[in-house]
Formats: structure tokens, sequence, C-alpha cells
């Protein structure tokens, strides 16, 4: 059983890192469509004047810009 | 909702990916910790081999895909291949920490030491720095279409590194050992690389899975900044009808 702590210690780190990436995206996804759930719901547009959804590429500039 | 179309068939396709890594890696995970042999010199410390290894292979494979999606993003300037770069350099990024780590605990046993600056270990960290480079220059960059621009320069000059790394034990001298395994031949008993193999395919389905996950986040951050700028330039002209 030599060096066993080091296997045990390096597959530890590992899945721990992964499943904190793995929980990472979740949150991210969750906050996403809860601001996209928020966005719709306070849009103060009609339907018919909402802006498109479906994005064009980089012409449309930053909210930072 | 912002996101539609293509999200039900790449939650499917993300959801068969997700079982089946998950399988595979469990068998790869049995393979390597208890069907494999322990070596006789390295002992059990030889086994973090069987993760050590399919992570740099899936980290190099990561960045292969953001070289080629710079590349493409550069000629045709589509916003998908600066997505598709993003999201694989993100996961590079994991994995070459994960690679670096754990080549850490096999190097203290073996060597004698958690690090040495030895070619193949420089050369990794050196990648390591790039991609954070990568990131550091996204966020830095101000507009998107700018920090997509100078990130795929990067992802481009920082994807010469991995052949780099790859034939750095055989340009020099190194600690780190040389490869035992090639297409044509493979120096160690058979079971290893059955093992070996396995978890090569668990983590590449791995890999395959986080990228329609993260392309999927990439993908509603873009839509979701286009929807807030609209509306704003709509706040500005006054079309408040309701």
């Amino acid at each position: 059983m030599s060096n066993l702590s080091y296997l045990f210690v390096a597959f530890l780190i590992t899945w721990i890192v992964i499943g904190a990436y793995l929980w990472m995206l979740n949150r991210q996804v969750q906050n996403l469509k809860d601001e996209v759930d928020t966005l719709t719901e306070e849009s103060v547009f009609e339907p018919e004047h909402r802006p498109r959804l479906k994005p064009s590429g980089y012409e449309t500039k930053s909210l930072r810009d | 909702m912002i996101v539609k179309g293509k999200s039900s068939w790449a939650s499917g396709v993300g959801l068969v990916l997700g079982l089946l890594s998950a399988i595979t890696m469990a068998i790869g995970m049995y393979l390597g910790l208890v069907y494999a042999p322990e070596d006789a010199i390295q002992g059990n410390a030889q086994r973090i081999f069987y993760i050590h290894v399919p992570m740099a292979w899936v980290a190099f494979l990561a960045f292969g895909v953001v070289f080629l999606a710079a590349i493409m993003y550069l000629w045709k300037r589509a916003l998908i291949w600066d997505q598709i770069a993003r999201s694989s350099a993100e996961i590079g990024l994991v994995f070459t920490t994960l690679v670096l780590v754990t080549g850490s605990f096999w190097g203290r046993p073996i060597w004698g030491t958690w690090w040495t600056w030895d070619a193949r270990l420089t050369t990794t960290l050196l990648l390591w720095f790039i991609f954070l480079g990568y990131f550091m220059i996204r966020a830095y960059a101000g507009d998107r279409g700018r920090a997509a621009t100078y990130s795929a320069v990067i992802g481009i000059i920082g994807f010469f590194d991995v052949p780099i790394i790859y034939l750095s034990v055989d340009w020099w001298r190194t600690l780190h050992p040389q490869a035992v395994i090639s297409v044509t031949s493979a120096n160690m008993p058979g079971q290893m690389v059955v093992a070996l193999m396995v978890c090569l395919l668990a983590f590449t389905l791995f890999y395959l899975y986080l990228m329609i996950q993260k392309l999927g986040i990439e993908r509603m951050k873009d839509q979701l900044i286009d929807y807030q700028y609209a509306l704003s330039e709509r706040e500005a002209e006054g079309v408040t009808t309701a």
C-alpha cells in the first residue's frame, strides 16, 4: 500500500475541483435564467416593440461602452 | 424566453453525454484503482497516471479547439466561434490546473519534490499562465468585439505551447518520463493500457459534456447583453407604450 496517501489526496482534490466547477456552471445557469425572467417580467415594452432576442453578432456594442 | 431554439436539443445531447461520461468514468476509476496492477517501483502513486494523463489530453484537446475556433473567429467574425473558443479555454484552464496539481502529488513521492523547473513542468505552467492571461485580457478589453479579437490572438499563440510541451521530454533531458504509449506500441502491461484507454474515453466524453453546458451559458450571456442593450436603446428612443 505504498504511497497510498498521495493517490488519495490527488484523487480527492481532482474530484473536489471538478465538483466545484460543475456546481459553478449550474449556478451560472440559474443566475442567467433568473435574470432572463426578471427582464421578461419587467419589460416595459409591448410584445411587438420588444427588441429582437436573437444575437446578431458583435455589431451590437457592449453595455459598458 | 431568450434562449430557445437548439437549447432543448443541446440539453438532450448534454444529458446523454453526461450519463455516458459518468458511466465510463466509474468504469475507468475501477479499472485504474482495482483492475490495473500496482507499479513495482512507484507503488500506488503510479495510479495518479489514470487521471493525470487523461486530464492532460483533455487540456490539449480544449486548447486545440480554442486554436481552431480563434482562427475561425478572426476569419469569419461570427459570434459562435468566440463563444466556442472561450468555453473551451475555460475548461482547458481548469484541467491544466488539475494536471499541475496531480503531477505535483505524483512527483513528491517519486522525485522527492513537489515541483522542479523541468522542461515539461515549466512549459505546462507557461501554458497555464498564457490562458490565465487569455481571461484577463477578456475582462479588461472593454467591448466584446475587442475582447474576442485580442483573446483569439492569445488563443492561437498559446496553442503553440502544446506541441512544445508534448515534445519537451524528447527535446530536453527531463525528470518527467517520456511517453509510455504511442499509436503503435505501449511500454506497459495490457491491463494498464486498458485502464488508461477507458479513462481517456471517459474524460473526453466529460469534456464534450462540459463544452455543451458552457457553450449554452456563454450563448445565454451574449443574448442577455444584446437584449439589455436593445432595451436601453428603445428606452432612449421613448418607445415605451405600456
